[in-house]
Formats: C-alpha cells, sequence, structure tokens
C-alpha cells in the first residue's frame, strides 16, 4: 500500500484556508509523525485524510487510485481513524464498541456476524485489551481507552491507520504500550501516520517526520533531517537542544529534544529555593 | 456437536428471559385490553368471537351481536392502534436519541408534535370531519420537520446543534398558531374538541383509520429496525461515523423520515401523547443495554405494551375516559424522575 497527497489544501466556509498545501509520499510499514505547534492544522489535516473534511484542492491516491473515485465505505476499508479523544453519550460494552470498527465493511441494512464479532475479539486481543471485552466503554480508564480504540481501528482491517496525538493524554507505561503497538503494526505492514507533540518519540520510533508550521510543511524527511535545531525553532519559536544520548540497551544512540528555556525556568525555580533556605536558616 | 449445542445454549441464555418478556408483553397486554371493558364479557366470549372471525368453522356458537360489535369493531382496533402508537412514538424516540446523541430528546424534538397539533386544531375549526383532521395532523406533522430541517441546513450540511434549535423554534411557532386557533375557536362548539384532540386519545379510532395510517408506521418500523445496528455508529457522532465510512446525511434524511413519517401517522389517530418517546427508551435500556441491535426490537415491544395497558386503565378506570396525553405525562413524569434517581440511567 502506498498513499500519496499532492498539494492538499482545505479552508473552512468561512474562508479561513487551515491546510496550504501538504503533499507526502508513505508507504507500507512507514510510522509518519507530524510535529507542529497548536494551531498548525495538524488535526484538519488528519480529518481531511481520513475523509471527514473534503479538502478544498488536491489530491489523495491510495495505490494511485485517485480517493475522490472511492466510496466512502470503501475508503473507510483502506484508512481508519482514531480521534484525540472518544466522547461517548451511551455506555457501550468494549465488545459492541470494537465492532462498531466493521461499519465499511458491512451493509446498511445487517449487523454484525459472529465472524464480524470474532475479528473484534482479534483485534482487542492484538492490543491487549481482550480481558476488557464485556466492561463498560465509559468506566475504563484513559490508557485502557485508547487501547480499545485501537482496536475498534484494527477491527476496520485498515492498511493506514491515522492517530490524532495518541500518547498525549497518557502516563509513562501506557505511552510506551500504545508506542509499541504502532511500531507493532508498522512492522506488520500498515502504514502509520500520527500527530505528536513529543519530537523525542519522533526520533524513537518513526522513520519519516513531517514538521508542520501555519498549514504547511516545513521539512519532510527522516526524523534525523527534520528534527533539527534550527527547524525546531523556527516552528515552535523556542530553542530546542537536541542530546545524543548512547543508548541504554544496545549499541545505537537515542536522541532526545529538550528546550532550553525550561532549563532556564528549573534555574530560576532554584534560586528561589535557595533564598527560602536562608531565610529558614536565619530565622532559626 | 456438543461445542455447537453449548454454544447454542450461551446464546439463549444469555438474553432468554429478557427476549421471552418482551415478546410476552405487549400480546398479553393486547389480549388483557380486549377483554376488559365497561361492557363486560366473558374472556371465553371474546377468545370465541376472535377465532368466528377467522375460521369459518366457528359460526355455529351464537354470538350475540353486541358482544362482536364491541370486540371486532371497537375494541380490537382500538388495541392495534395503541400497540402502534406506542411501538412508533418509543422507536422514534430510540432512534433521536441516538441520531442526536442525547438521552434526553423524545420524538417530539424536531417539532413534529406541534405542528400535528396545529394541523388538527385548523382543521376541527374549519371542518370537523375526521378524515380531514387526521390529514392535516398528518401533513403538518411532517411539514414541521421539513421545515426545522430546512432552516437548519447550511453549507450542505445539517449541524446537529442547530437541528435541535431549529426543532424548538418551529415548535414555537406552531404552538403559537395553534394557540392563535383556539383563540379564533368558537368556544362552545370547536374549542373543546379542539382541546381534547390535543389531550390525545385513542377514543373511536377504527379500521377506516388504521386502513391508511398502519402503512407508513409499519414500513417506517421496519426500516429502523433494518437500519438499527447503524444507530450504533451513528451515535458515535458525526465525525467518527463519517471516519466509518457512514454517509451521515444520508443516514440522517432516512431517520428522520422514517420517525417523522410514523410518529406523525400516530399523533394523527392519537393526538398528542407526550413522554412515552422520552421514557420508554431509558427503560428499555435499563433492560437489555444501550446496543441499537436489541434496543430497537425492545422499544417497539415495551412501547407497545405500555400504551395498551395505559390505554387499557384509561378506558377502565372511570366512567368517563380519561384522554391518554394526560395520563401518559402523570405517570411518565414521575417515573422518569425515578429513573433519574437511579444510579444506573443506562447512559451518563
Amino acid at each position: 500500500m502506498e498513499m500519496k497527497v499532492v498539494d492538499l489544501h482545505f479552508s473552512y466556509p468561512n474562508g479561513k484556508e487551515v491546510i496550504k498545501g501538504v503533499s507526502f509520499e508513505v508507504k507500507s510499514g512507514d510510522i509518519f509523525c507530524i510535529l507542529g505547534p497548536n494551531g498548525c492544522g495538524k488535526t484538519t489535516l488528519l480529518k481531511c485524510l481520513c475523509g471527514i473534511l473534503k479538502p478544498t484542492k488536491g489530491s489523495i491516491f491510495l495505490d494511485n487510485v485517485d480517493a475522490n473515485l472511492m466510496s466512502k465505505a470503501e475508503y473507510a476499508k483502506n484508512v481508519a481513524y482514531l480521534p484525540q479523544e472518544h466522547r461517548s453519550v451511551f455506555p457501550y460494552r468494549t465488545i459492541d464498541f470494537v465492532v462498531m470498527g466493521r461499519a465499511p465493511h458491512l451493509g446498511m441494512f445487517s449487523t454484525p456476524s459472529d465472524k464480524d464479532y470474532r475479528i473484534a475479539e482479534e483485534a482487542l486481543k492484538e492490543v491487549g485489551a481482550y480481558h476488557l471485552k464485556d466492561r463498560l466503554y465509559v468506566e475504563l480508564s484513559g490508557g485502557e481507552k485508547q487501547l480499545v480504540l485501537i482496536a475498534r481501528a484494527l477491527a476496520q482491517q485498515p492498511k493506514i491507520l491515522l492517530l490524532d496525538e495518541p500518547t498525549s493524554q497518557l502516563d509513562l507505561k501506557n505511552q510506551a504500550i500504545v508506542l509499541r503497538i504502532l511500531s507493532g503494526l508498522a512492522q506488520r505492514g500498515l502504514i502509520v501516520i500520527m500527530t505528536t507533540h513529543f519530537p523525542t518519540h519522533a526520533f524513537l520510533h518513526s522513520n519519516k517526520v513531517g514538521l508542520m508550521m501555519a498549514g504547511r510543511f516545513l521539512a519532510v524527511g527522516g526524523p534525523e533531517q527534520v528534527i533539527t535545531e534550527e527547524n525546531l525553532k523556527k516552528a515552535y519559536g523556542v530553542d530546542v537542544k537536541i542530546l545524543s544520548v548512547k543508548s541504554p540497551i544496545d549499541e545505537g544512540f537515542v536522541k532526545m529534544c529538550i528546550p532550553t528555556e525550561v532549563i532556564l525556568a528549573r534555574r530560576c525555580l532554584c534560586r528561589f529555593e535557595r533564598m527560602d533556605e536562608d531565610a529558614g536558616q536565619e530565622g532559626s | 456437536m456438543s461445542q455447537l449445542y453449548r454454544r447454542i445454549l450461551e446464546k439463549i441464555r444469555g438474553r432468554k428471559t429478557s427476549t421471552v418478556v418482551l415478546i410476552l408483553l405487549p400480546i398479553l397486554f393486547f389480549f388483557v385490553s380486549l377483554f376488559v371493558g365497561r361492557y363486560q364479557i366473558p374472556p371465553s366470549m371474546v377468545i370465541m368471537t376472535l377465532i368466528s372471525k377467522i375460521l369459518p368453522i366457528a359460526h355455529s356458537y351464537n354470538i350475540p351481536k353486541p358482544i362482536e360489535i364491541t370486540i371486532i369493531q371497537v375494541r380490537l382496533p382500538r388495541a392495534i392502534a395503541a400497540a402502534l402508537v406506542g411501538a412508533t412514538l418509543a422507536l422514534s424516540g430510540t432512534s433521536f436519541q441516538a441520531l442526536f446523541r442525547n438521552p434526553l430528546v423524545s420524538s417530539q424534538i424536531l417539532g413534529v408534535a406541534s405542528g400535528a397539533g396545529f394541523g388538527a386544531a385548523l382543521a376541527l375549526l374549519l371542518s370537523g370531519d375526521l378524515a380531514v383532521v387526521q390529514i392535516s395532523a398528518f401533513g403538518f406533522g411532517i411539514a414541521a420537520v421539513v421545515m426545522s430541517y430546512a432552516i437548519s441546513r447550511v453549507h450542505k450540511e445539517t449541524p446537529v446543534l442547530t437541528l435541535v434549535l431549529a426543532g424548538m423554534v418551529v415548535g414555537a411557532l406552531f404552538s403559537a398558531l395553534t394557540s392563535l386557533v383556539k383563540y379564533v375557536a368558537d368556544p362552545y362548539e370547536r374549542l373543546p374538541s379542539i382541546v381534547f384532540w390535543l389531550m390525545g386519545s385513542l377514543a373511536g379510532v377504527s379500521f377506516k383509520e388504521l386502513s391508511w395510517s398502519f402503512i407508513p408506521m409499519i414500513a417506517s418500523c421496519i426500516l429502523i429496525v433494518m437500519i438499527r445496528w447503524r444507530l450504533n455508529v451513528l451515535s458515535l457522532g458525526e465525525e467518527e461515523a463519517k471516519a466509518l465510512g457512514v454517509d451521515i446525511e444520508k443516514m440522517r434524511v432516512l431517520v428522520i423520515s422514517c420517525c417523522t413519517l410514523m410518529t406523525s401517522a400516530a399523533v394523527a389517530i392519537a393526538g398528542v401523547i407526550g413522554w412515552v418517546g422520552l421514557v420508554i427508551p431509558h427503560v428499555c435500556r435499563m433492560l437489555v443495554g444501550p446496543d441499537h441491535k436489541v434496543l430497537v426490537p425492545a422499544s417497539i415491544s415495551v412501547g407497545a405494551a405500555y400504551i395498551l395497558a395505559v390505554d387499557t386503565v384509561a378506558r377502565v378506570v372511570s366512567t368517563v375516559e380519561i384522554p391518554l396525553g394526560i395520563l401518559t405525562a402523570i405517570i411518565g413524569a414521575p417515573f422518569f424522575f425515578y429513573l433519574l434517581r437511579r444510579e444506573r440511567l443506562g447512559w451518563r
């Protein structure tokens, strides 16, 4: 599978252009991380890619077939989308929730069969959430919800997975679990396209990065070329240091980003603490 | 083989009790409403009368004419109408709650009852002929929803919030028009009939009314039952349903059309009956859970049983019939309060 996006534009009905010409190409096994400051159009871009929003200009090709020529259901069989968070109204059982991912495969008048439930169960097993099968989705923790959402997307049996900040609301352990699952899916041949706020994550598990700014890609390519101190400064407007640390478990190196402003802020804080200590000593 | 048997057994056991109860409940109340009434007829006689209509052999039993007329021409059409009205109101409530992702909307959210009420009031003012009243109510009910839908449509889309607000606006407009009709109506002849009609009642329903109104009701019911699983997907929200490849605009038009058709038909033959479309879906969600695959048939069954029971009470409890709409509100409002107080409401 190969996805090619050519000169994508999107404007809201009020005329505000949010996506101003985005092009990129991804193929089977790629993990494509989209970085960029808040409000630069990352979420809008994902919504254009999954068919929620209709691009005003430009095309999306799946294996050289224009997405405009596909039916909505046919497109959804190839592309699954995970929202930043799902706000449910009715307390569906997790398995009933996951089986909704089968919607593009089912006709309008059909209900899911035993086979569809089996596929949903397999998807839950794949993300390690099978034990949640009979629990109510609304009662799950944030991390469990994210896993179940991924399972629903997998039940769709897509070739491309779009995720909107899948790790932003998770704790350290759940971040690791989700990133591991995504890497596994990419190894299996899926295309993973995700937005994130953590450049370090992009270094850790993606092989392609797009840095967005004001509706355009500032740079697209391998993480090493795209995530540089100058680029991050340009996109976010803050000074960032990129450190190379020797990997604790193998021979390679791990890169990480540290915004210098945070270090400066920390220093101020230390100074205040020291002053507090001085004041305390004087008192005694 | 034994594995297959075990799986089948599991399936039955899981929903056995609720399925049996849900199938038997409306049938039970249907017969109860045929058996009881102010004109007392022993149940065996009722059964005989019914059989004599289906099987020619039963003609040999001598059935008095008044009994036959009471059963066949009064109670039977009324019971059928009660079942249909209850089923459709509850079903459209369930469908709208899924479509609007809000457990507090009912079948009347888009102004169908206000429109139909105005249509009926206008027809009662101008003509008073029952057929005209029903057709006018049916037509204005549909017109109100079409209006709500049309004014909320912007940029080829209909955002849910705008749709709900448009429904409120249209509902308020038609309520005002109904008041106007009441104000100008002759207070000794026309006004009482308008007021009674608006309270809702199944008195005087005959096969003539049923013969036209059951078509839109049954057809819409069948359609909603067929697409019931899609209601699950719709209830995820507009964006997620779209991302799952669902043509949301098409589905919305389909669901709204079906609900409007059946609600308008129900209001046309029974008047304005509130609280059914709000309370019954909640009761069903407590019984079978929120999965529309099961919830939709359950709503039909419980809704039918509920109106059958309430209508029987309305007929029997006093010498003068109590208007159905008043009874459903008197029962529905406190019951809904009880549901709200319970911890497990079936949504949160």
